[in-house]
C-alpha cells in the first residue's frame, strides 16, 4: 500500500456522455504511436456491452481468498474495434459523385458502439446512463499482481499505478489480471500502456485532463486521506461514492455517485407510475454492490434536506458551484516529495515511467 | 474567389486581405463589428444578449421582447397564435408508417466537425439510425445492419442501431450528415418533403417580414418514411 492515496469521485446523475473526457484524453496521450486504439478514458451507456466488448466478463481481479483470477486478452478487431481512417482526400478534387467519402474498413465495432441503446421498452420503461471509466488505480492492482516481470508499480507518494516501460516485456499477463480492462498492449513497442492519471499535471496541482474538461462537472480529484479534500467526504463522510464492482477485489480508487434521480415508469396508457423508478436498483447493486442502498438513502435524504431547509453540504459539494472546488491538490507536497528524496523539484517526481518513454521492443532479455 | 468576395464586401474582415491571411497561416481576426446582441471583447469570451440585458435593447421581433403570441389572422386560422402542440402534415400512409426524426446531433453544430476522425470513431463512423429494437428484429434486422430507408421521394441508407430508446413508430438519425458521407452519396434529405410552413406567408412572406434572424420555417417531423435491411450494399 502506498502512503497515500488519490481518488477520483465522478457523479453519474450529471454525466451526459459527451465524451469530452475521452478526447481530452486522446488527444493528450493515445492519438499517436500505437495507442491509437485505447482509450485511457472511455464513457460507455449502461446497460450495454462497454469497452472492451463485455469486460466484466473477460475475468481477472481476485476471489475472496485473495487469489488472482484467470482472465481473457480482449482481441484488437472484435472486442476493441479498429480504429478506422478516412479517405479525406477524397473530398479535395470536388470528385464527391464518384468518390464516397468512406472509412478504410467497415466499422464493425468501437468504444462507443451502443450508446444510447439501453434497456426497456419505449416509453413504458427505457433506461440507460453512462458511464465514464479510467483505470481505478486500485490499492490491489489486478494488472501489477499478474506481471512476473515486476513492471507495475504503484507509486509511494499517491497510488497512482504506472507500467515502468523498460521493465516491461509486452507478456500481457496484466491485461487478462485487470478486471476492467484498462491497462492496453501497445503493438507497436511491444509493451503495455494505461492511464497514467496526468501524473506530470497532477504533480503541478492540476487535475487529470478529463476532469479539468468535463463540462457536466462530475468528477472530483483529490488525496483520500486529506480530511478536508471533496472526495474524502464524498467516500469516508457521506460515504455516497462507491467502487465499480468491488467485487473483484482490487479496492478501486475511483468511486461513483450512482445515479439516483431516475424518471418513472408509464404504464400500457402512458399514464406516470407513481413512485416508480425506470433505472433498476438490482443494477446499480451489481455495479457498486449492496452499499448502493445506503448510498441512494442518503442522498435522497440530503436532496430532501436541503430543498425543505436550504442547506446541506452534501448537495453543496455535488452541485460544484466553481469548477475549482472540485479538486484539491497541491504541488508543494510534491516539490517536498522530490525534496526528501534528493530529487530536482521541477522534474516529475517519478523517473521510473518518464526513463521508458524511448523503449524500443525487445529491450531486455 | 468565394473568399476574396467575402474579404471584399464584408465590412467584418476589414482590414484584411488575402496576402495578410497567407502570411499568419490561413485564418483571419475579425473586427468589433462582427458581433450581434454582444460587443466583442479583445480580452474576454464573448457572451450573447449583453445588449438586451443590460442595454434594455429591443429584441428583433415585432414586439421588440420573446414573442409569445401573435394575433395574425393566418396564425390564428391555423391554430397558431400561440405555442401548440400539432400532429404532424406528414401523409398518414401504411406504406410509410414511421416519422422521421433528425434531431441535433452530440457534437456538431449542423456539418461542422462531422468528418473529425476522432470523433467518428466514437459512434459508428458512417450515419447510423436508432430503430426500435422490437420492430427492426421483427423486420428481420441486426444492430449494425445496413438499412434502406425510403418513401415515394426518394431513398437513402444508414447503419441500424437497435434501441430501447427509439419509438417503435419512428426512426432516429442525427442531423449534419454530408450527402458524401453516405452510401450511393444520397442524403437523408432525399426523403424530407422540406414543406414551406403556411406561417411563413402571413403578411407577405418571410415570418412576419425578414428579420436579421430569418430562416425559413418549415415544418418539423413532416417525413414519413419506411426502412428495411438493403440488399446489395453494406457500409
Amino acid at each position: 500500500m502506498s502512503k497515500r492515496q488519490l481518488a477520483m469521485v465522478m457523479d453519474l446523475n450529471k454525466c451526459i456522455g459527451c465524451q469530452t473526457c475521452t478526447v481530452a484524453c486522446k488527444t493528450q496521450w493515445t492519438n499517436r504511436n500505437g495507442r491509437e486504439y485505447m482509450y485511457w478514458n472511455n464513457v460507455e451507456t449502461y446497460p450495454g456491452t462497454g469497452y472492451p466488448k463485455n469486460w466484466m466478463e473477460l475475468g481477472g481481479g481476485f476471489d475472496a481468498a485473495g487469489d488472482l483470477q484467470p482472465g481473457v486478452i480482449p482481441n484488437l478487431e472484435a472486442d476493441y474495434g479498429v480504429p478506422w481512417d478516412y479517405n479525406y482526400e477524397s473530398l479535395m478534387g470536388g470528385q464527391a459523385d464518384s468518390n464516397t467519402f468512406h472509412p478504410h474498413i467497415s466499422p464493425t465495432w468501437g468504444p462507443n458502439w451502443d450508446e444510447d441503446e439501453g434497456a426497456g421498452a419505449f416509453p413504458q420503461d427505457n433506461y440507460f446512463f453512462y458511464l465514464p471509466r479510467i483505470c481505478n488505480h486500485c490499492t490491489n492492482p489486478g494488472c501489477l499482481s499478474a506481471c512476473p516481470r515486476d513492471a507495475i508499480f504503484k507509486r509511494e507518494e499517491d497510488g497512482v499505478v504506472l507500467v515502468d516501460l523498460d521493465r516491461c516485456q509486452g507478456y500481457r499477463y496484466c491485461i487478462a489480471g485487470c478486471p476492467y480492462k484498462k491497462i492496453y498492449f501497445n503493438p507497436k513497442i511491444s509493451k503495455s500502456e494505461k492511464c497514467i492519471l496526468c501524473f506530470p499535471r497532477i504533480e503541478q496541482g492540476l487535475p487529470p485532463a478529463c476532469a479539468q474538461q468535463c463540462v457536466g462537472r462530475i468528477r472530483f480529484v483529490g488525496f483520500l486521506d486529506d480530511e478536508e479534500s471533496q472526495v474524502h467526504k464524498l467516500v469516508h463522510k457521506y460515504k455516497v461514492a462507491l467502487g465499480l464492482r468491488s467485487d473483484y477485489g482490487t479496492q478501486p480508487n475511483v468511486y461513483y455517485i450512482p445515479p439516483t434521480e431516475s424518471p418513472a415508469k408509464f404504464d400500457a396508457e402512458g399514464k406516470i407510475i407513481e413512485g416508480s423508478t425506470r433505472l433498476p436498483v438490482g443494477e446499480l447493486e451489481k455495479l457498486f454492490g449492496p452499499e448502493v442502498h445506503d448510498a441512494i438513502k442518503t442522498l435522497k435524504t440530503e436532496m430532501k434536506k436541503r430543498k425543505e431547509t436550504g442547506v446541506s453540504e452534501l448537495m453543496d459539494l455535488l452541485i460544484a458551484y466553481q469548477h475549482s472546488d472540485m479538486f484539491r491538490l497541491d504541488n508543494n507536497y510534491y516539490q517536498q516529495v522530490a525534496k526528501e528524496n534528493k530529487r530536482n523539484p521541477l522534474a516529475p517526481v517519478d523517473t521510473r515511467y518518464i526513463a521508458g518513454k524511448f523503449t524500443k521492443a525487445g529491450g531486455h532479455h | 474567389m468565394a473568399v476574396q468576395a467575402a474579404l471584399e464586401k464584408c465590412e467584418q474582415y476589414e482590414p484584411w486581405t488575402m496576402e495578410k491571411m497567407y502570411k499568419v497561416g490561413g485564418f483571419l481576426l475579425i473586427n468589433e463589428k462582427a458581433a450581434k446582441s454582444s460587443p466583442l471583447y479583445s480580452d474576454r469570451p464573448f457572451n450573447s444578449n449583453e445588449d438586451h440585458l443590460y442595454k434594455m435593447e429591443r429584441l428583433e421581433t415585432l414586439s421588440g421582447r420573446q414573442t409569445f403570441y401573435v394575433d395574425h389572422e393566418l396564425y390564428i386560422k391555423m391554430g397558431a397564435a400561440t405555442n401548440t402542440g400539432m400532429e404532424g402534415i406528414r401523409p398518414q400512409s401504411k406504406d410509410y408508417p414511421y416519422v422521421f426524426m433528425t434531431p441535433h446531433a452530440r457534437w456538431s453544430i449542423h456539418s461542422n466537425y462531422k468528418t473529425s476522425r476522432t470523433l467518428l470513431r466514437l459512434q459508428r463512423g458512417v450515419p447510423a439510425a436508432q430503430v426500435n429494437r422490437v420492430v427492426a428484429e421483427a423486420k428481420g434486422i441486426k444492430d449494425g445492419d445496413t438499412i434502406r430507408i425510403y418513401n415515394a421521394l426518394g431513398e437513402f441508407y444508414a447503419m441500424a442501431k437497435l434501441s430501447s430508446s427509439a419509438p417503435a413508430d419512428g426512426l432516429v438519425l442525427e442531423h449534419g450528415w454530408e450527402p458524401y458521407m453516405y452510401l450511393k452519396n444520397k442524403g437523408h434529405n432525399e426523403v424530407v418533403p422540406t414543406a414551406l410552413n403556411l406561417l411563413e406567408m402571413a403578411d407577405g412572406w418571410g415570418h412576419l417580414k425578414f428579420g436579421g434572424l430569418w430562416d425559413g420555417n418549415q415544418y418539423a417531423y413532416d417525413g414519413a418514411v419506411n426502412y428495411e435491411k438493403a440488399k446489395d450494399v453494406q457500409y
